[in-house]
């Protein structure tokens, strides 16, 4: 065994030691008080052991199961709608723009959004969708139409559009970390070959973003499953997401158990769908890796 | 230095005890004569206890009154019950105190050392939540209702009916409450249900089929007052369940009015109980206190400060006609003829599980 094998062996000892804080920490905050929800879920308001909550969920009546998918999918929309923006912002920014005091100052604008905190962001697009808000008031001006437009405000769209805004950098920075450091010689080479600079995108630099993506994806869609704010402020009567709903349980109903409940199968069924979001960009990613979707004519055709 | 200061403290303790003596005639010292306890903690919330309302008290009796603010009287009763809690009185309201009664942390007061109590307002001589096995608990000190409220120029004229919650005229323009399962009461009181906190199975249903059919009509439903006020004032709404405070929109000249609607108003007040852990002395200042806030200083503080309405009779006579007329409170009976007293529901969890099918729908 050489001696920079052992030196390294002997590292990976203190590596390791050096983690157990982190690990006993995880233990104690993540791991225990999900294992005490998860029993928790498991009992009835008496403390009884009981199913009940969760055959509760089968009872379509209560809507509960209506929220649940609602919730999935809005998080999809949304991570799809956060796609559509973050990734030729991303692009522009790490391959486009050649002055890094312009790159530096679009992170910064964005990054500066953040400062006003959700409440804000999430409020300010009633003055926007509102009956006397931008969008109703320009209209009427342009006269293109005579009243006011309700459902821009108060509903899913008004609702996905703020979740987006407030979540969608997060998927930016990840993408645009991913693509920075893809160097440009591999690119050039790709142009060099004959490929266009949408073939180029599609086929070179989004494979190699894939994990700031994916990141990022996860990024977009977790807090998207915990919103309560765009909800409730813009979501109007029909849109209620599983978040209010757990809220609901424990704060005014007080309700514990079935709140426990509600949080495990949110979480259960997140987990899952994130799984599938995964594995479905995942998929795409290295579709376009072997058919170029600028083109549509698989690789091994040329 | 020290001595100059004690001193001072006796002269100012020598002066409110004269003070108290010669203001021994007031309606409102009666009670407070007998007070000897040098402080006492009030759990209330911070809209009833701004210090310039306390303050006269403290001056006349030479009992400080400390406060143990809260939002929600729930907070309070969970120390209480835990013991040890410190909290002599504490401000309930007729949507709670039966829970707090049940949970055992409230006392009866004397009310021969409450003479002011007398003086209350005739309306609330009757009404549940202040008397428990015959025995009274509580003396109501603030009272309001919640009605609807809409705006009047897009609402075409006066409403009456709260059918107007429930009209295609005012389809994407009305919103409802999203607390204390209060639309789910405004639903109970439309269809003209008499019990609406105790409904039974199929009027909790009948209430919740209205309540899911009105959906496409409602704007959105507020979470807190403020929301309330934000809507009517952008014009997003034009009719409303609401609160008082919406009225507040009229010193913006934005036209805003209260309606007393023909199916009758929410009525709620708040009221003060002595806890458990007022004995002696500190409970006799506890007396002389909620003496105090049924006098006529007091409440005519509030209404100034806070904008709340007093029960008390003899504060309703000392205030100035222009408070008179800005708190409305000339003629209660506008206000409380056939209302509807907002209790506790008897199956919280029924009516949770009722509010949220119409949520979820």
């Amino acid at each position: 065994m050489s001696a920079g094998l052992v030196k390294n062996a002997r590292g990976s000892g203190w590596i390791t030691a050096a983690a157990l804080p982190w690990l006993a920490s995880l233990l104690v905050f993540f791991a225990l008080p999900l294992a005490g929800l998860a029993a928790l879920s498991l009992t009835d308001q008496s403390g009884q052991v009981s199913l009940a909550n969760y055959a509760s969920l089968a009872d379509l009546a209560s809507g509960r199961l209506d929220v649940l998918l609602r919730t999935l999918r809005i998080g999809v929309i949304v991570i799809i709608a956060s796609l559509c923006i973050a990734l030729p912002v991303a692009y522009y920014l790490a391959k486009v723009v050649q002055s890094p005091r312009i790159e530096s100052l679009i992170l910064l604008l964005v990054s500066a959004t953040f400062l006003a905190g959700p409440l804000v962001r999430t409020v300010s697009w009633r003055g926007i969708l509102g009956v006397h808000g931008l969008i109703n008031e320009s209209l009427l001006q342009l006269g293109l139409i005579s009243e006011p437009i309700l459902s821009l405000l108060y509903g899913e769209l008004a609702m996905t559009l703020a979740l987006t805004y407030n979540v969608f950098p997060f998927l930016l920075f990840t993408t645009y970390l991913s693509m920075k450091v893809i160097d440009d010689r591999i690119i050039a080479a790709a142009r060099d070959l004959g490929a266009s600079p949408a073939a180029a995108f599609f086929r070179v630099v989004l494979p190699l973003a894939a994990p700031g993506v994916v990141t990022g994806a996860v990024l977009v869609f977790v807090p998207t499953l915990s919103a309560v704010l765009e909800p409730e402020i813009l979501g109007g009567t029909s849109s209620r997401l599983m978040a209010t709903a757990i809220r609901d349980q424990f704060f005014h109903a007080h309700n514990w158990p079935l709140g426990a409940t509600l949080t495990v199968v949110l979480i259960v069924s997140g987990t899952i769908t994130l799984m599938l979001v995964a594995l479905v960009t995942s998929l795409a990613l290295r579709a376009c890796s072997h058919y170029g979707l600028s083109t549509g004519v698989p690789s091994h055709a040329k | 230095m020290l001595n100059m200061r004690l001193n001072r403290r006796k002269l100012i303790r020598s002066a409110s005890m004269g003070a108290m003596v010669t203001a021994v005639g007031r309606h409102w010292t009666r009670g407070a004569s007998a007070a000897a306890a040098g402080e006492i903690v009030w759990g209330t919330n911070e809209a009833y206890a701004r210090p310039d309302m306390l303050a006269p008290f403290t001056k006349v009796s030479g009992t400080q009154v400390k406060t143990e603010l809260f939002s929600d009287p729930a907070e309070v009763v969970t120390k209480l019950k835990a013991g040890g809690a410190g909290v002599h009185m504490l401000v309930d309201g007729c949507y709670h105190v039966n829970l707090s009664y049940a949970d055992g942390v409230l006392q009866p007061i004397d009310v021969a050392n409450v003479p002011n109590a007398a003086k209350v307002l005739d309306e609330f001589k009757d009404v549940e939540g202040l008397s428990f096995d015959g025995k009274v608990y509580g003396v109501p000190i603030v009272w309001g209702t919640n009605s609807m409220v809409y705006r009047a120029k897009e609402a075409g004229g006066e409403l009456t009916d709260i059918g107007a919650l429930f009209d295609k005229q005012f389809a994407g323009r009305i919103s409802m409450p999203n607390g204390l399962f209060e639309s789910l009461i405004v639903g109970a009181m439309y269809l003209g249900i008499k019990k609406p906190f105790v409904m039974t199975k199929d009027e909790m249903n009948s209430v919740v089929d209205l309540l899911i059919k009105q959906k496409p009509l409602v704007r959105t439903y507020w979470n807190d007052i403020g929301d309330l006020k934000n809507l009517m004032a952008t014009g997003e709404v034009v009719v409303g369940w609401g609160w008082q405070p919406v009225m507040e929109l009229r010193k913006q000249d934005i036209d805003i009015r209260w309606a007393h609607p023909k199916q009758g108003e929410l009525a709620w007040y708040d009221a003060n109980y002595l806890t458990k852990e007022a004995d002696g002395d500190v409970k006799a200042s506890c007396e002389a206190f909620t003496n105090y806030l049924v006098g006529d200083t007091y409440g005519r503080i509030l209404g100034e400060d806070a904008g709340y309405r007093t029960t008390s009779k003899l504060a309703i006579a000392a205030m100035p006609e222009d408070l008179q007329k800005k708190l409305d409170i000339n003629n209660p009976a506008a206000f409380l003829k056939g209302a509807t007293w907002f209790l506790n529901p008897a199956d919280p969890p029924a009516y949770q599980a009722a509010w949220d099918r119409v949520l979820n729908a």
